[in-house]
This record gives C-alpha cells, sequence and structure tokens, in this order.
C-alpha cells in the first residue's frame, strides 16, 4: 500500500486542486524558461509544495531530482545548516539548459528574525544560479526585505467543490465506495486541508465502504461529550479530577492545547446554563486561547483555564 | 603559633564516621544490605538528600568498617562519558587487586552537566547494566530532569535532612574531643545557620575555633550561608509560609521547572476554589512571561515570571493549612520520562515519512503516522518507507 497523498500528489498544473488563479500565473511564468524567488503563503494542506514540485519538474524535466533542494526550517537546525546547505547545492552547475537551480524552504515562518536576515544575505548570495522558494502559513512573519524580494502568491484553503473533486478522482482509482455525506464529513473535519481530506480518506478506507459514520469513527476527535464531562467536572467544583482528565484526554487522542480549546468550545454549547454565562465563558476561552499563543506551557494554560472554570462553577 | 599536621586536617574529614552506626539520623540498613549481599543485580543504589547529612560519609565509613576497596568518582573528576568508562568501567568489570571486595561510589551524580558531562548519564547507564560490583551514587536533587533516564537503573533511598539537635551533638563531640570551651548558644546558632548541612557546621566550628574558646562574636565573622532549598523544602516554603518570606527563597531550579513543580502541587495544598483560581491565574500569567521571553529573548521577563509562580501563588491564599500534604513530582515530567523511548521512535519514523511525503517531521509524526497505523491493519507494509523492525512494532500496535 502506498501513502496517497504522495500516489496521488498532482504532477501537472492542470491536476492542482484550487488555487486557480496562482497557477495559471505560474504556468505563464514557466513558459519564459525563468523564474523571480517566489513567496508561498497560506494554511496547511492548499498546495504549496505540490506547486514548488511541479514548477521543478516542468523547468528541469527528467533531470529536476538534481537540480531540486529541499529543505524544512523547522527540522534543520539553526540557520547555519541551512546555509551550509544552499552553499553546497549552490556551487556546482545545475545539469541541462536551465541557468539555475531551485531550493524549496518549506515553513520559513520557523526562522528567527534573526535568521531571516541571514537567510536574505544567502539568497543575494547565490542569485545568479539559484532561486529559492519559500512556503510559509502567514506571509507577515516573513521579514519585509525578504518579501520585498519575492513574488507573493496567497494560497487559500480549498472549498468543497475543490475537496470532494479531488477525493472523487482517488476514490474512483482506489476503486473505493464512498457515500455522499462521507465527502461533506471529510470536508467539514478537514477544514480546507487537502491533506488532512486525502489522510482521512486513506484512514477510513481500510473500513471498506466509507460513511460519514465511519469518518467520524476513525477521526480520533475528542468528541464534544468527553470534554462536556470534564468541564461538567470543574464547573462542580472537582478540580483535581477535571484536570487529570484532561491530561488524559489530551495524552489518549493526541491532543495540542488548541485542539483542545476547540473541542471546550463547541462543549460549552452543548451545556445548560444561561446565555451570561455561557458568554462569561466564552470570553474566558479566547482569553486563553490567547495565552497558549503566548505562553510556554499548553498544560498549565489549560489547567489554569479549568481552575477559573471551577470557580464559575462555585457561584 | 605551631602547626601540626594534625591540626590542619579538616576536621569534616578527621571527625567522620568510621563506622556505619556512628552516622546520625540515617537508616543505613538497605545501603549495608545492597553492598554487603550484592549478587549481580544490574541496578545502582542511589542516595538522596539535602547536602551535608551523610550520604558520602556513610559510604565511606561502610568500606572502612567493613574493609572494602572504594572507587570513588567525584565532582572534581572530569566526568565525561569517557572518563567513566574508564574508571568505572575497569573498577566495576575486574576483581579487586588485594582480593578485597570493591565498590564504586558515583558522588553528586546530578552534578553531571555541561558540555564536559556529554553522554555522562548514558555512560553510567552502561556501566550498571554490565556491572560485576556494587555501586553507590548519591545525589541533591533525584528528580533533575538529566537523571530522568537513570531513574529506572537504579534503587533509592532518602536521606534526611538533619536537625538542628544532630548537629549540635556532632559540634559537642567534636570541641570535647579537641578540648574546645564552648557555649550551648553558640554552637545552636552554628546548626541553625548551617540548616541540615553538617559538613558547613563542622568547617564553621573549626574556623573559628583558633584559641580553644569560641564565644557569639567569633560568629560574626561567619557570612549567612546562602543554603539553595531542595525542591520539597521550597514547595513547602511557598505553598506553606507567609508570602513575604518566599520572596528572598532561594532554589536551585529553573523557573520554567520550578513552575511545574508548583502547579502540580497547589491544589494539593490550597483547597479553597478561590485560592486555586487565584494561584492559578499567577501561574498562568508567569507562564504568559516565559513564552515571552522564549520569544523575544528579553530575558528581563524572568523577573515577573519569578515572582508571579513563587510570591503570587504563595499570596493566593486566605488560611495556612496546618496538614501534610505529599507534594508530587509533574505530571508532565513523569509522563515524559515514561514514553520517552516510543517518542524517540515517533520521531525517527517520522523523519523518513517527512522526506518521502516532503514535509516536516512534525506534521508527518501529527498526521501521517495515525494514516500509516491504519494502514498497517490490512496491509503489510507501506510502499517506499523502509522501515526498522523496531520502528514496524511501534506501528503495528
Amino acid at each position: 500500500m502506498e501513502i496517497w497523498t504522495e500516489k496521488y500528489r498532482p504532477s501537472g498544473f492542470d491536476e492542482m486542486a484550487g488555487q486557480k488563479e496562482i497557477v495559471k500565473r505560474v504556468k505563464a511564468i514557466i513558459k519564459t524558461k525563468n523564474i523571480p524567488h517566489f513567496l508561498f503563503a497560506g494554511p496547511a494542506g492548499t498546495g504549496k509544495t505540490t506547486l514548488a514540485l511541479i514548477i521543478a519538474r516542468k523547468l528541469f524535466g527528467g533531470t529536476w531530482q538534481q537540480n531540486f533542494l529541499e529543505l524544512n526550517a523547522s527540522d534543520e537546525r539553526g540557520i547555519a545548516t541551512v546555509r551550509t546547505k544552499v552553499k553546497d547545492f549552490a556551487r556546482t552547475k545545475p545539469i541541462g539548459d536551465v541557468p539555475f537551480k531551485i531550493i524549496l524552504l518549506d515553513e520559513a515562518d520557523a526562522l528567527t528574525r534573526e535568521a531571516q536576515q541571514a537567510l536574505r544575505r544567502t539568497m543575494e548570495n547565490y542569485t545568479r544560479t539559484c532561486r529559492f522558494i519559500l512556503d510559509c502559513n502567514f506571509a507577515s512573519k516573513i521579514i519585509d526585505p525578504i518579501q520585498s524580494r519575492c513574488t507573493v502568491f496567497k494560497f487559500k484553503l480549498l472549498d468543497s467543490d475543490d475537496i470532494k473533486e479531488y477525493l472523487q478522482r482517488i476514490a474512483k482509482a482506489e476503486k473505493l465506495s464512498v457515500s455522499a455525506d462521507a465527502y461533506d464529513a471529510i470536508y467539514k473535519i478537514s477544514r480546507g486541508d487537502c491533506r488532512r481530506a486525502v489522510n482521512i480518506l486513506q484512514s477510513c478506507s481500510v473500513v471498506g465502504k466509507v460513511t460519514a459514520d465511519v469518518v467520524y469513527k476513525t477521526v480520533s476527535h475528542a468528541k464534544p461529550e468527553e470534554i462536556g464531562a470534564i468541564m461538567k467536572k470543574a464547573l462542580s467544583g472537582k478540580f483535581s479530577e477535571a484536570r487529570e482528565d484532561m491530561i488524559n484526554t489530551m495524552l489518549k487522542y493526541g491532543l495540542s492545547g488548541l485542539d483542545m480549546i476547540k473541542s471546550i468550545q463547541n462543549a460549552v454549547f452543548t451545556i445548560e446554563f444561561p446565555e451570561e454565562t455561557r458568554m462569561e465563558i466564552m470570553s474566558l476561552i479566547g482569553e486563553y486561547e490567547f495565552r497558549i499563543v503566548e505562553g510556554a506551557d499548553e498544560f498549565i494554560q489549560l489547567s489554569s483555564l479549568i481552575a477559573q472554570l471551577s470557580l464559575i462553577g462555585k457561584r | 603559633m605551631t602547626v601540626s599536621v594534625q591540626t590542619t586536617l579538616p576536621w569534616t574529614s578527621k571527625y567522620a564516621p568510621k563506622k556505619l552506626s556512628e552516622v546520625r539520623r540515617q537508616s543505613t540498613e538497605k545501603l549495608r544490605e545492597y553492598v554487603l549481599d550484592f549478587s549481580g543485580q544490574k541496578k545502582a543504589l542511589l542516595i538522596y538528600g539535602p547536602t551535608g547529612n551523610g550520604k558520602t560519609a556513610s559510604v565511606q565509613a561502610l568500606a572502612k568498617e567493613f574493609d572494602l576497596e572504594l572507587v570513588e568518582l567525584n565532582a572534581s573528576d572530569k566526568r565525561n562519558a569517557d572518563a567513566i568508562m574508564s574508571i568505572a568501567g575497569n573498577a566495576t568489570q575486574q576483581g579487586s587487586l588485594f582480593g578485597k571486595k570493591r565498590v564504586v561510589l558515583v558522588d553528586e551524580v546530578d552534578g553531571l552537566f555541561g558540555t564536559t558531562d556529554r553522554g555522562g548519564v548514558k555512560a553510567i547507564i552502561d556501566v550498571v547494566k554490565k556491572t560485576k560490583v556494587p555501586i553507590v551514587m548519591t545525589a541533591n536533587d533525584p528528580w533533575a530532569q538529566k537523571l530522568r533516564s537513570l531513574r529506572n537503573y537504579v534503587e533509592m533511598v532518602q536521606f534526611k535532612r538533619l536537625s538542628s539537635s544532630d548537629i549540635i551533638s556532632i559540634l559537642k563531640f567534636i570541641c570535647e574531643s579537641e578540648g574546645i570551651s564552648y557555649d550551648l548558644p553558640v554552637l545552636k546558632e552554628i546548626a541553625e545557620k548551617a540548616d541540615g548541612d553538617a559538613r558547613s557546621a563542622v568547617n564553621d566550628l573549626q574556623m573559628i575555633s583558633t584559641d580553644k574558646k569560641i564565644t557569639l562574636a567569633d560568629l560574626d565573622v561567619l557570612g549567612y550561608r546562602n543554603k539553595k532549598k531542595d525542591i520539597f523544602e521550597t514547595l513547602k516554603a511557598i505553598l506553606k509560609a507567609d508570602p513575604a518570606e518566599v520572596y528572598n527563597l532561594n532554589f536551585d531550579k529553573d523557573i520554567s521547572e520550578m513552575i511545574l513543580w508548583i502547579e502540580e502541587n497547589v491544589a494539593r495544598e490550597y483547597e479553597n476554589p478561590e485560592e486555586i483560581a487565584k494561584a492559578y491565574e499567577f501561574i498562568s500569567k508567569a507562564d504568559v512571561f516565559l513564552g515571552r521571553i522564549r520569544r523575544w529573548q528579553y530575558f528581563r521577563f524572568m523577573h515577573y515570571a519569578s515572582l508571579l509562580s513563587t510570591v503570587g501563588v504563595s499570596a493566593s491564599k486566605k488560611r495556612k493549612y496546618h496538614k501534610f500534604t505529599r507534594f508530587q513530582p509533574p505530571t508532565k515530567i513523569i509522563r515524559l520520562s515514561q514514553t520517552k523511548r516510543l517518542r524517540a521512535v515517533e520521531k525517527s519514523i517520522g523523519s523518513k515519512v517527512a522526506e518521502h511525503c516532503h514535509t516536516s517531521t512534525r506534521v508527518a509524526v501529527q498526521e501521517y503516522i495515525p494514516v500509516i497505523k491504519r494502514i498497517l491493519k490490512k496491509n503489510k507494509e507501506i510502499e517506499n518507507l523502509t522501515l526498522e523492525p523496531e520502528e514496524f512494532e511501534y506501528l503495528s500496535k
């Protein structure tokens, strides 16, 4: 069995799901056999890496792998390693008739501002022999001097039709039976992230026929009932038990702090409250989402949220 | 003044216990059994407790009493992986030259850190796994992060903090042996300042005993000893004492680790939800400052993180609880240590998948490993992915 995101990763422009405008422009630029540096910004699973791979294939043809270097900023140990790898790669001449090589730097927004300054100098040094494609989630996290040297494309989340069409293609090739409501369910859970959608489909395919029910059962979402039970415990003043349950739920489902916050948000609407209290709790949850983003340890923040809920319950 | 060899010998050595029975306060039964009845078990003995309460002294006393050959690795040695293998490695494999029984002492094992000791903990574990002789280690803080993996290979014995009266009786004995005249309040003062550390008390005594008579005035030359409190003492001080006393607390943990200990135990001590919520509010804000330090590399925020998580938490209680509280190590640290090996396997799978799927190790672990686990329920292998048996086993579970 192969991993489907790879087996069905588009290898040509026309197979790309969504991002029609971007694809159109890139396709036109490629025809000139020259490209600028690119900055692809957008959420996960919207085709940034895929488009970069297509560009390399189209430009270099059979020699694309020799002329293409893929680095992931979150996996490399600091800008020094990135620079060494870039240097080693850029030192030799490109193979074939295109006068430059391509370096894809994924998750570029994982680099600190200082590292980005260093990257900018590296880009300048090798600009004659190399083109950079930088991928990131938020363009705002990339320093201006780099942005100004790149053509910036903003990728959008895929809509339900794009996702459905793409999944149908896979289902057909794999001779997999998928019900209509399953597509809706997968779209809802994936929230427009195509990689996530394909992974869900493949996970479900192991069972046989894919239905909405199978989808929900397969995806290891802590269900609102479980989170609801934790919240009820907290609200009845059983802080320590609620905290313990929360830690266990997070570990059991491998949830991040933000996953928990999302589930807690949903659960708030399954519990009876006066609307005023509900909104008070909502504002509290919002505050703690902020603190998780700002803070260092999500366990601490979630425990504190539960402690505050215990207090509200006591009134 | 004539100075003989005898008088220049530090009293801490001169009056160190020579027999196990001379070791005060501590129950040394386990130590005696482990060393004398050692039968090749692949575990070391870890004695832990605050500084100067007789950990090292009791091992030395045991060796003296039963005429054992003692091989010591202490803080003054270079303790990188190579040094450990060459000293302890040999000592634990070969018999003694003199036909004596041998015991290896790794002193202050929690002092293993920094670049020169890189790999030290791992080297020690390797030695323990293969040892043919008893190995005794000492530590102040057995819960230190860096000893996490070692804890699986040791049996732990706690040595208690010495009380003031324990120390006073040691001091009395020395004064009488040396013919020094003393007032009891002076010895009391020394003992209190020493805060359970017999070694520093004896050193102080020797320092002021130059003319066979000691007075309170002599004590002025000795500055206050800035003791670092161990973790449980620190928790007690924060959760049980007045907040005003918490300002000058001197603990030997990084605040980002300390905050986990405080978070874990606050609800074990405080009972009122308002106190708990208030304390957590401070902990939460302190954590936000830690996040900002990391993000902006602006270390002055440390001040706020440290104050809020200690004094802030201490000030959140409405009353003191006069009860015994069993403080626990942080759940997070325990869980992480239990899952350490699994996380290593996960990461190595993750990096293979990341390369194949053009993504980061993090995404591979979070998004692909669950899919692969399911695929392997129905299929024997994943194309384009070469897995080691251990990795395969992890994914098939």
